[in-house]
């Protein structure tokens, strides 16, 4: 299985002027002498998936046929790089379209199968869409036609359902029927509900909820330790795809906000001095997060829940798992906090923020 | 009588079984062939075109909650939001309204009658049959009507169908009171109840929770607002304490009977070989008559404790658990009332054993959500005398469980005297086969699992608990979750009650 990261498609893209200034240059240079004579079919595509795979864009155009036509089957009013392009400028127009329609994490390409000049490739993509933050894990078929060592045309098919949910922006109505599974606990406005262990979801970033609902979804968050992130694993991963975790977020974000005022009990004047020297610089002077940071909004959550994360975080229930940056991050600001008499003196002092 | 038939309007242009492919080919045809074919229809079908909309127009703009209808864009997210567990109900009702009030629930049902539509309801979607899910009609959801009212001094609380078992107890708890809600917490408490309910510490409190139901608001198929209780509107009263999910009626607030919470909840857990687990259940047997009501006491089969693997004795897949609940106000009553389970001569084989834990109802509610881990699922049940026959037929099947999450149970129940109710089915023990996994490829090895496993106990049954009753594969078996009086008495009471069959009856059978 080969991986593409993103940073390096993201080469091609810093690529395109220069390949489009350049074209009939790179189509004129005699692109052979780069390659062997006359390569098997599959070794042509190999060579581009690598090409592909280090961003090398004057690498792939010299695989191509002048006259090569890649055809990307869906819906064009639905996925914008759909329909067909042509030549080596049509292609760099490929690269272009898509690059600044999604961010590709991974790439594989599991599976070759190969007929005469014919190459057909099973494997995956899977990224975001840039404009709603929408993850794909689409399937993809990749049909090559290599004639005389060059590619001559592609035919690509991909999961297209999967995409256009990426692509999809939020919708709150749909995010309504969804949050029917929410009520139950987080309470009628997402107000939460201290009896089901369910916090306020109002007051926060979406970019926050959506990170720990897909947190859930995956138990990168909860497992069988965490009792109450183990409901929270079962009732996120209810939720049918990424886009209805969008969409219910969507939703909650319409529902007014309401604050907490209960109390842990803590020394606001002790907790003061904590709070500035660890805490305000991610969270802010208020607590009200900062996004950039992704630290949460913690002025106006229930005390109560923001001393149970906080237990969480220091005996390694929350922020363990190496997929969690952000969790770990905070894991590691935990170590400043010495006991839960300064986690209480902390929350006393945020819950007295005005 | 004329009873509504599954069609409806809303998918048809008549109330009749060749109207649908007419619809269709009328809707292909128009402008071109449209009136050749007005001599063929019946005239009555276009009196009906446009009515649909405009009723649900009007019920749109009547009601707090929400409508979807069939063939909305968002129709399968609301169909599918309804459903508590990850498999997918395959039965599609044509008007899904979400209530936020009593009035709505009237609306609801108004409409349903006056459009000769069939309607349901649903609480919190638990229903391990999705029985409220149904082709055709209304469906109800009840699940944001979530009010509670604590009376301290009676020891009373009057809740509405939306509320959790866990909210209620965690509400209770602040006032020193307790009600026996379903042993999982998230589970709502409306159909628990209606179904009979067998709860927390259910030997002590009440024998069924239903018994704790001192009343009800409910809708009529008329759409009427009633009270019924044991004094009024009787037999509407004597339905619901365990016609749950065929009732004649909608039940918009319940009026329950608390107890004291009990200050010192104890509980003992015993870990013995899974090749115990017949003499476990002969035990529970030879225990059972003797212990105090106030302790719940119950087998299951799960699958082996990280723990008790690690260690390295032990090797088995499963093991047998015996675990026994005091509800009591001590410590030292606890141990008294535990000890004769303690000192049983199969405790010299536990592989571990917890003594006391000192519990709460949350902890309770820990205890039993833990091994669910809300995915697919399947249940089936039976009611017996001849336990420790039944349980060789289990540790038959037990070894070929498709999944690690299918976990049986044995609970001692003992013998109870029941109220004047629709609720008759008991045995000295309830058995239940909760199976649950992961993915739908594995739904049909664990569904059979589950069936051929009790096609071969029902030889053993005394009766079912029609809640946790495979009302999927076993749908004309449902009157057996009933006295053969009780069912027929129910009936008639539908027949009375709801002539014209505004409710949909028991998932599978026909009105």
């Amino acid at each position: 299985m080969k991986k593409i990261m993103q940073q390096k498609l993201v080469k091609v893209i810093y690529l395109f002027p220069l390949i489009l200034m350049s074209l009939s240059e790179l189509v004129a240079e005699p692109v052979q002498a780069r390659q062997d004579n006359n390569p098997q079919p599959r070794a042509v595509i190999e060579q581009l998936y690598e090409y592909f795979e280090i961003g090398d864009m004057e690498g792939i155009l010299s695989l191509l046929d002048p006259e090569v036509v890649f055809t990307l089957y869906g819906p064009e009013h639905l996925i914008p790089w759909a329909g067909t392009y042509k030549g080596h400028a049509g292609v760099g127009q490929f690269f272009s379209d898509i690059m600044q329609t999604i961010e590709l994490s991974e790439v594989t390409h599991d599976q070759f199968v190969v007929d005469g000049e014919y190459v057909n490739v099973i494997g995956r993509d899977i990224g975001i869409a840039k404009s709603t933050g929408g993850e794909f894990n689409s399937i993809h078929l990749h049909s090559w036609h290599v004639k005389n060592g060059k590619i001559v045309s592609l035919n690509e098919i991909v999961d297209s359902a999967e995409l256009i949910s990426a692509l999809a922006p939020a919708d709150p109505i749909r995010g309504q029927a969804y949050f029917t599974t929410c009520a139950g606990c987080h309470g009628l406005k997402a107000e939460g509900n201290p009896a089901m262990r369910a916090p306020r979801l109002t007051l926060q970033d979406t970019g926050y909820l959506l990170r720990q609902l897909r947190h859930f979804r995956t138990q990168v968050r909860g497992g069988v330790t965490d009792f109450y992130g183990w409901q929270m694993n079962g009732r996120a991963k209810a939720l049918p795809d990424d886009r209805a975790l969008r969409d219910v977020l969507a939703y909650i974000d319409m529902l007014p906000d309401t604050h907490a005022d209960d109390s842990v009990e803590g020394n606001k004047r002790k907790g003061k001095r904590l709070y500035k020297n660890n805490c305000s610089i991610c969270h802010g002077d208020k607590a009200e997060g900062i996004e950039e940071l992704n630290a949460p909004v913690l002025a106006g959550l229930e005390s109560w829940y923001q001393l149970e994360q906080m237990r969480k975080y220091k005996n390694g229930l929350r922020g363990n798992d190496e997929s969690d940056i952000t969790g770990q991050q905070m894991r590691a600001a935990m170590t400043l906090v010495k006991d839960e008499a300064a986690m209480k003196d902390i929350i006393e002092y945020i819950g007295s923020i005005k | 009588m004329n009873k509504i038939k599954q069609g409806s309007p809303f998918n048809y242009i008549a109330d009749t079984p060749e109207a649908p492919a007419k619809r269709r080919f009328l809707k292909q045809t128009s402008g071109l062939m449209a009136g050749s074919m007005l001599a063929s229809l019946p005239f009555h079908a276009f009196a009906q075109t446009d009515k649909p909309a405009r009723a649900i127009e009007r019920l749109r703009a009547q009601i707090a909650g929400t409508v979807t209808t069939q063939g909305a864009p968002n129709y399968e997210l609301w169909r599918r939001s309804m459903i508590w567990q990850y498999r997918n109900f395959r039965r599609y009702p044509e008007i899904i309204v979400q209530a936020e009030t009593e009035d709505d629930v009237v609306a609801a049902v108004n409409f349903a009658r006056e459009n000769n539509l069939q309607i349901t309801s649903r609480g919190t979607g638990h229903s391990w049959a999705g029985c409220f899910m149904r082709d055709g009609g209304v469906l109800v959801d009840l699940s944001r009507m979530q009010w509670i009212d604590i009376d301290v001094k009676a020891k009373q609380v009057v809740a509405e169908p939306g509320v959790i078992g866990r909210i209620l107890n965690a509400r209770l708890g602040e006032v020193g009171l307790a009600f026996p809600t379903a042993h999982c917490g998230m589970v709502g408490i409306s159909g628990f109840l209606l179904g009979g309910g067998l709860g927390i510490n259910g030997e002590a409190w009440g024998g069924i929770s239903s018994s704790n139901i001192l009343g009800i608001d409910i809708v009529t198929a008329e759409g009427e607002k009633l009270h019924a209780s044991a004094d009024e509107n009787e037999d509407y009263f004597w339905a619901a304490r365990g016609g749950g999910p065929g009732l004649f009626f909608t039940v918009t607030r319940l009026y329950l009977k608390c107890y004291p919470l009990p200050k010192a909840i104890t509980t003992a857990i015993y870990i013995l070989p899974y090749d115990e687990l017949v003499a476990m259940s002969d035990a529970l047997n030879e225990l059972g008559p003797n212990i105090d009501q106030r302790i719940e006491m119950l087998g299951i089969v799960v699958p082996t404790p990280p723990e008790i693997k690690n260690a390295g004795k032990y090797t088995e897949r499963h093991v047998s658990l015996l675990s026994a609940t005091a509800f009591v106000d001590s410590k030292n009553e606890a141990t008294r009332l535990l000890d004769p389970i303690t000192k049983h001569k199969i405790m010299e084989n536990a592989l571990a054993v917890f003594p006391d834990r000192a519990s709460t109802m949350e902890m309770l509610y820990q205890d039993n959500e833990g091994p669910f881990p809300q995915a697919r699922a399947l249940v089936d049940n039976i009611f017996t005398n001849r336990i420790v026959e039944a349980t060789e037929v289990l540790s038959r099947h037990m070894p070929a469980a498709p999944s690690n999450s299918n976990s049986p149970v044995i609970l001692w129940r003992g013998e109870h005297e029941f109220p004047n109710s629709v609720y008759s089915s008991e045995g000295l023990f309830y058995f239940a086969g909760y199976a649950q996994w992961a993915n739908a490829s594995d739904d049909h090895a664990n569904q059979t699992w589950v069936r051929n496993m009790f096609d071969e106990l029902q030889v053993y049954a005394s009766g079912h608990y029609i809640n946790e009753f495979d009302r999927e594969n076993r749908p004309l078996q449902t009157s057996a979750c009933f006295s053969k009086a009780n069912w027929e008495k129910l009936e008639n009471l539908r027949n009375q009650y709801d002539p014209n069959g505004v409710f949909q009856t028991f998932l599978g059978m026909r009105s």
